[in-house]
């Protein structure tokens, strides 16, 4: 079954491809056309060295055929680098926060939906339940271009404990990455602490809690070691969006704290009509989202062998 | 929590209506540049200060939460419009027609929505319809796949039985039988949206893709405010906050009303969550 989704993910990657390649044509504009005019003989130069001027179908199969070996095209933008080179330098960077921000979130995630579930079931602490639904709220409706500057201006402009931006190696100087990646958690954050909450409810309703309340075992002990174990499954379930919120939130927070990843070169190149370079991120953005999708499916027959059986409607 | 309802709903009606009814009673209109009050701080004449063309900022904000709530209504309306369509054909025809869509469906899905949005928002240049097409290509997967979720069990119940029986227009029977019987769900998953829209279009206007100045948004404006935030905060912070606060209360009550939804359907759920 995987096999299947496998194949049919690489197809929609293929027309995906396919369609940027015209889309992108069609906006108005070329890559050469910048505030400063240059001289149309060097226009035209500069399109034919790059094999711009040949029939749109023909570059689309030159581009196919050089995919198929590998590779991806220069970069207008950086002619120095090739598109690969350029994806090379900026993917390892963008991986590294997102998976930051991912560890973040779910370290964070965990308690905060665990102990909103635990408030909801007993009546002393409803209010609790509530002051976290409310903070959740907040997380998922803050813009997050505003979240990003509200830290900076706080942490960095207001207290100066932080650096407003730039970047550098984790090891190197942590403080770099403390406002990028709270701003890229927190929506995860917020997708995941509810997802916690409502399976931890949905858990706690069963009868194996039931039996394991009425052995005696300490309510910390049912939480965690009885209800959670169920309860943190579907989190695996959320993979995709989860990796399309951290996508999206990668152009915003590189371009916003000026760091080097995936993100801000992809937004740039867009704007600027790098057309290899755009492809060859989408291409990688691509096989993101296909692996936490397949992923996702995979780890979760691995993690329920109930979902084993089921055949997909 | 009756109260905070009661109060997001208050909220959310008083920023619609000064959005709207706000501008009568300014004595600045949010185009008028005076140059020699640039960049100033709020203040008696002007409440949320001026912005770096001496513009007011409380008009200027007035007219960005009309744009902003404006967009949002009319993406939704034109995401739920596509998608009921896409996604009641596909669900009540089934068969080939149904892979055709659901593979668009799928196409759609595996687009970055970023990438979507910027692609037809610089293809149909800056502006009104440009920013409108380009959330309402994000948002209307959403309702395609749930109205066709919907249809699709509706088809089995008795009531279309019957309307099948007495030989009705197969047409007839999607639009006048089923849809009005499945409006709630997706009335309720738009009314969610309309929140996500607005966000999404503060997100392309941060990036330069919103709409023509002088016209201006919640995002435009935030995202003008924020090459000065270091000398002048309040020009991000005010639309920001207005923005931030209406989203908040459009998902309080978005939340709310599925809750509510949740518990008229499966009462007995809700009762064991509670307890």
């Amino acid at each position: 079954m995987l096999g299947r989704r496998l194949l049919h993910s690489l197809l929609m990657l293929f027309l995906l491809l396919t369609s940027v390649f015209f889309l992108i044509r069609l906006i108005p504009g070329g890559p050469f056309e910048s505030d400063r005019i240059l001289a149309p003989e060097i226009q035209v130069q500069l399109e034919t060295v790059f094999g711009l001027r040949d029939p749109l179908p023909i570059q689309y199969l030159n581009w196919l055929c050089s995919i198929a070996r590998g590779e991806l095209g220069v970069s207008f933008q950086q002619p120095e680098y090739t598109v690969r080179e350029l994806i090379r330098l900026a993917l390892p960077i963008s991986l590294g926060l997102g998976s930051m921000a991912l560890l973040v979130a779910f370290l964070l995630a965990v308690p905060i939906g665990v102990l909103s579930a635990y408030a909801l079931e007993n009546q002393r602490y409803r209010f609790l339940d509530q002051v976290i639904r409310i903070l959740v709220l907040c997380a998922t409706s803050v813009p997050g271009f505003l979240l990003a500057y509200g830290l900076v201006w706080v942490f960095s402009i207001q207290l100066g404990w932080l650096p407003p931006g730039l970047w550098a190696e984790l090891l190197d100087r942590p403080a770099y990455w403390v406002l990028p990646t709270l701003t890229l958690a927190l929506r995860p954050l917020a997708l995941i602490s509810r997802q916690i909450r409502g399976s931890t409810l949905e858990a706690l309703r069963q009868d194996y809690i039931r039996t394991a309340r009425a052995k005696g075992l300490s309510q910390p002990r049912v939480l965690l070691r009885h209800a959670l174990r169920n309860a943190w499954i579907p989190v695996i379930g959320l993979f995709p969006p989860i990796a399309a919120q951290l996508l999206t939130g990668s152009f915003l927070v590189e371009s916003i704290f000026q760091i080097p990843g995936l993100g801000r070169s992809f937004v740039n190149a867009v704007l600027n009509r790098d057309y290899f370079m755009v492809l060859g991120s989408t291409l990688v953005f691509g096989v993101v989202l296909i692996v936490a999708n397949l992923g996702s499916e995979a780890l979760l027959l691995w993690a329920d062998p109930r979902t084993r059986r089921q055949e997909s409607p | 929590m009756r109260l905070l309802n009661k109060l997001m709903i208050f909220f959310l009606t008083g920023v619609i209506l000064t959005a709207c009814l706000g501008p009568l009673f300014l004595e600045h209109s949010p185009e008028t540049q005076n140059l020699s009050r640039r960049l100033e701080p709020p203040s008696q004449t002007y409440w949320l200060g001026t912005d770096s063309l001496g513009r007011d900022m409380t008009s200027r904000i007035l007219q960005g939460t009309r744009l902003s709530l404006l967009i949002g209504f009319s993406s939704t309306l034109i995401a739920l419009l596509i998608g009921t369509i896409t996604g009641a054909i596909a669900g009540f025809f089934r068969g080939r027609t149904e892979v055709l869509i659901l593979g668009v469906i799928d196409f759609f899905g595996t687009f970055p929505t970023l990438l979507l949005a910027m692609l037809v928002s610089m293809a149909t240049g800056r502006g009104l319809p440009g920013i409108l097409i380009s959330v309402a290509l994000i948002a209307w997967l959403q309702h395609a796949r749930l109205v066709r979720a919907q249809v699709i069990q509706a088809r089995q119940l008795e009531y279309v039985e019957a309307a099948r029986a007495l030989g009705l227009n197969p047409y007839r029977i999607l639009w006048v039988h089923i849809l009005p019987n499945i409006k709630g769900p997706i009335l309720i998953s738009a009314s969610a949206q309309i929140p996500s829209n607005v966000m999404a279009e503060s997100f392309l206007s941060f990036l330069g893709l919103g709409v023509h100045p002088p016209f201006a948004s919640l995002g435009t404006l935030a995202s003008d405010g924020s090459r000065l935030i270091t000398s002048h905060p309040h020009l991000i912070f005010a639309p920001g906050a207005t923005l931030f606060l209406t989203l908040l209360a459009a998902q309080y009550l978005g939340d709310s009303i599925r809750d509510y939804w949740a518990e008229e359907k499966h009462p007995e759920g809700r009762e064991s969550s509670v307890g």
